[in-house]
């Protein structure tokens, strides 16, 4: 023990319990000291202390440190992004703006750049909670990320992923969803394999769950083992036909469109004595329907007094097949078909099942169709789904083209996605929450600004609300939109100089 | 340097150039034209010398977020500014300030001094009081080394405030700081050492007061500002100045009570000297100067008087602009001897400045370590935050460091990466 330990310990005990002497000091300095007439066991612990501190801080030498092995990280293979690009990052990190992180991040991708060393700690704490940007940052931290990785636990990204089998076998019930919820979006077939492994052995609730995850990626490859299946319970057993039936291979799947083959058909007659040929749709509500067919999950019985069993039976049906079966079946095209459904009120009862199947086949040619020539009732009531089901770029056109009617549901739907609207569709959003200045405030505009084009910057001084008291609020939101979007365009403006 | 978290966000939105209709530079100033809700342009301008703002804007807040966005547009890329002759406001604005420094200097040194009987009878009135309130401190020192440290970190902060207060009451506030870092002391690893330090530290004081016509002149200054002896900045400026080149590496601020304490430390490239700047400043006030770590002034520094001079004051800027290498410490043992040798001027310092070549930062356990090429090295103490940042600087490579300790512990406060200079604030 040196002499200053042994100073620390007497201080921590007390001169009560265990004085200091002077015999405890250090040779080079007892000479120095001068021993008190008058013992005081305080005075005396504090003079040497003091000489004993002054002579520790003059020779003290560094830690040996010889054997600590260090590494290094690997030169970066990317160039690092420009200054301006690392000063807005900071602004985005530093303020939260989660919206713009994921636009920055994709940008330094997309310019094959990587984030300089001293934002890398910051973006990698981020990929810890937000898993959604994890692949995205790990590209942009480059080999400092990697290397950061190798030594912080926490980062360590790379081991777990490696180590999936551990990960499925012993963790926790969310890492084992999203290890499989990743796999199935890169490999279906090794997440489908992955499930098999251990299927037996989970628990109800998590089979549910995992079943769940299924639906991405879904094909008649995983027909086989979802059809051998055996469960016993109701909620299993009800997702695994819920996947099944949303294979339009499957065995239900081809029931219900045998029923319908026979069920509805297009009747050509002649009107008008004759003289005009009239095209309609027939259901034969007679049609039989097999048993097996409600044990795959079809209801018997209508609880809607307007609407028979039998137009119940084959609502479900229709809404359970994939629309392309009525080009197939009617030989017509879809607007041709829509049309003829909606001609007579009892066949118009079946368009919205036919909404449902084209969102839950994402059929975009049948939605297209559907919301091109759809009546009231359908756009009423399925409008929404059907637009959000769309690819981009049709889904701004139709939004565009809808959102006077439905603009709430629309700017909610709209906002889930993080496509950046067209200018057309941000002027009219923005014309609209402009106005609803309760409802759309300074957090709406923060999460939208992924969508919202920098141009829009222009228009905010012509979105002023025509209400008095609302203007004082718009002004408050318009500045946050602004400095946003200004945080937006200086990222474009730094990744494209 | 933002007033508020609103101009700060505000400056940023306008560190974009195209919101400035006109951006120029000359060697002393920045300025430029923003374009706002008026009929003509905001016309901002910041003295590049001695920063300081001006702008046309009506906003009440200083600077305002028109003088913060030019100079982050400044810092962020100097190219988007064009070398041009001042125009006449800028060179309106640059005279006036010239002339008020001038105005300044001349009315302080028109002011008569105080009648130097009653200043004597004042000393003598205020040294009796310190005299009675080091004898207090002594026995409350005493009895934490009787009782032992062991039971100090369960104290409650009233136990220090109380005597904090004493030595306020007795005049010697720089004992009633030295008392109040030992509240503000972290308990964590290695507590121990520090509080006994900072507890010798006080020893020493109460010991060298009493005996200071002992002592050489410039340990009695010393000693006379460890207790709380003012010197006063008019004979502090009178001094003779030093002037150098000075590289600003560090800028700190903490609250101590209601007021903000500011501290710059900066490194002279011809005279190897580091310089301590002090600001003070209340809520909603500004501090006089902005220095901004990682800049480069051409200044004269008056030094107070001390056993190991540090801390200094801003005597005059000048327009000389710099760029240079600043040469480290090659290694921690370099760095030890020269700190022995400072402690050995000044036992009563709690840290001393070094720049270092060629650190390793690593992890090792739970604890942060600085090693050198020849394997030598230090700890980096557990109350330094930034330890995977200084890491992702590093990559692992050796870095030139400016950190402030001694024996076997420095924290770091900036690093040199490819020469650009990064700080920890």
């Amino acid at each position: 023990m040196n002499a200053w330990e042994s100073i620390v310990n007497n201080a921590m005990l007390g001169t009560t319990k265990l004085p200091l002497r002077a015999a405890d000091l250090p040779e080079a300095i007892t000479e120095q000291v001068e021993v008190s007439d008058t013992p005081d066991a305080e005075e005396d612990f504090l003079r040497f202390g003091s000489l004993v501190y002054q002579y520790r801080q003059s020779g003290c030498v560094p830690l040996n440190l010889r054997s600590a092995v260090t590494s290094a990280a690997e030169a970066e293979l990317k160039p690092y992004c420009h200054a301006s690009a690392t000063a807005v990052l900071r602004t985005i990190l530093s303020e939260e703006h989660h919206a713009l992180l994921k636009l920055w991040l994709t940008q330094c991708e997309l310019n094959h750049r990587c984030a300089e060393p001293e934002c890398v700690p910051a973006l990698l704490d981020i990929s810890v909670s937000k898993k959604e940007l994890r692949s995205l940052i790990l590209s942009v931290c480059g080999k400092r990320g990697e290397w950061l990785g190798r030594l912080n636990p926490q980062w360590n990204f790379q081991a777990s992923e490696a180590d999936a089998q551990t990960v499925w076998q012993t963790g926790r019930a969310e890492e084992r969803k999203n290890l499989l919820k990743s796999l199935r979006l890169q490999q279906p077939a090794a997440a489908l394999e992955l499930l098999q492994s251990s299927w037996d052995t989970e628990g109800a609730n998590e089979k549910v769950s995992f079943l769940e995850i299924l639906t991405t990626g879904l094909s008649e490859n995983d027909l086989a083992w979802l059809e051998g299946l055996k469960e016993k319970g109701q909620k299993v057993n009800n997702a695994i036909q819920d996947l099944i039936k949303r294979i339009p291979a499957s065995q239900p799947v081809q029931a219900y469109m045998a029923i319908l083959k026979e069920g509805v058909n297009v009747k050509n007659s002649k009107a008008l004595l004759g003289m005009l040929a009239k095209t309609t749709i027939e259901v034969n509500e007679k049609v039989t329907f097999p048993e097996q067919i409600f044990k795959s999950g079809i209801e018997k019985l209508s609880s809607d007094k307007n609407v028979s069993d039998a137009q119940y039976i084959l609502v479900q049906l229709i809404a359970s097949v994939p629309p392309s079966f009525w080009n197939d079946h009617l030989k017509e095209t879809p607007e041709a078909i829509i049309k003829l459904f909606q001609k007579e009120k009892k066949t118009a009862l079946y368009v919205p099942a036919i909404a449902l199947a084209a969102t839950k086949f994402r059929d975009t040619v049948w939605t297209q169709a559907l919301v091109d020539h759809g009546d009231e009732e359908i756009l009423e009531s399925a409008l929404v789904s059907l637009i959000g089901s769309l690819p981009a770029k049709d889904r701004d056109r139709y939004a565009l083209r809808f959102i006077k009617q439905k603009p709430q549901e629309l700017i909610n739907m709209l906002t889930d996605f993080d496509d950046e609207w067209s200018n057309d569709l941000a002027k009219a959003v923005l014309s609209f929450t402009s106005q609803e200045v309760y409802a759309y405030n300074k957090t709406f505009y923060r999460a939208a600004v992924k969508n919202i084009p920098v141009v829009m910057l222009k228009e905010l001084e012509s979105l002023m609300p025509s209400e008095e008291q609302k203007k004082a609020y718009w002004r408050n939101q318009s500045a946050e939109l602004s400095g946003v979007l200004t945080l937006k365009q200086q990222i474009l403006q730094s990744f494209a100089s | 340097m933002a007033p508020d978290d609103a101009s700060k966000k505000s400056g940023k939105e306008l560190a974009n150039p195209s919101k400035w209709g006109k951006r120029e530079e000359s060697d002393r100033a920045l300025w430029g034209e923003c374009q706002g809700s008026g009929k003509l342009p905001y016309q901002t301008q910041i003295d590049l010398v001695n920063i300081a703002f001006k702008c046309s804007c009506p906003s009440r807040k200083f600077p305002c977020k028109h003088g913060l966005g030019l100079l982050l547009l400044y810092a962020r890329d100097k190219k988007l500014f064009k070398t041009a002759t001042e125009p006449d406001w800028v060179v309106a604005w640059l005279d006036k300030r010239n002339e008020r420094e001038e105005q300044k200097s001349e009315k302080k040194e028109k002011e008569k001094k105080a009648d130097p009987v009653a200043q004597a009878k004042r000393q003598e009135t205020r040294t009796k009081r310190v005299e009675e309130g080091m004898g207090e401190l002594r026995l409350w020192i005493k009895d934490i080394v009787r009782n032992g440290l062991v039971s100090i970190p369960g104290k409650d902060p009233g136990y220090f405030e109380t005597m904090t207060r004493r030595m306020v009451d007795a005049q010697a506030p720089g004992l009633a700081a030295m008392v109040r870092t030992l509240r503000d002391i972290n308990f964590q690893d290695g507590w121990q050492t520090v509080f006994l330090d900072q507890l010798l530290r006080i020893y020493l004081v109460l010991e060298g007061f009493p005996r200071l016509e002992t002592l050489s002149p410039a340990l009695q200054v010393e000693l006379r500002t460890q207790v709380g002896f003012t010197q006063s900045l008019d004979d502090v400026r009178a001094e003779a100045g030093l002037r150098d080149e000075w590289f600003v590496l560090a800028k700190r601020t903490t609250r101590e009570d209601a007021i903000t304490v500011e501290r710059n430390w900066l490194f002279g490239r011809s005279s190897q000297r580091y310089a301590l700047i002090l600001q003070f400043y209340a809520k909603g006030q500004f501090p006089e100067m902005n220095l901004m770590a990682g800049s480069w002034i051409d200044a004269e520094v008056s030094f107070f008087k001390g056993a190991y001079p540090l801390r200094a004051l801003i005597k005059q800027y000048y327009n000389g602009q710099s760029n240079n290498n600043i040469d480290g410490l090659k290694n921690w043992n370099a760095v030890e001897q020269v700190a022995a040798e400072i402690l050995r001027v000044n036992p009563l310092l709690d840290s001393v400045p070094v720049v270092v070549e060629n650190v390793i930062p690593f992890k090792e356990g739970n604890r942060w370590m600085l090693k050198d090429e020849e394997g030598n090295g230090v700890f980096i103490p557990s109350t330094f935050q930034q330890g995977w940042q200084l890491m992702a600087l590093s990559g692992g490579a050796p870095l030139k460091m400016f950190a402030m300790g001694k024996d076997q512990d420095f924290e770091p406060l900036g690093v040199w990466v490819n020469n650009r200079y990064t700080f920890f604030s």
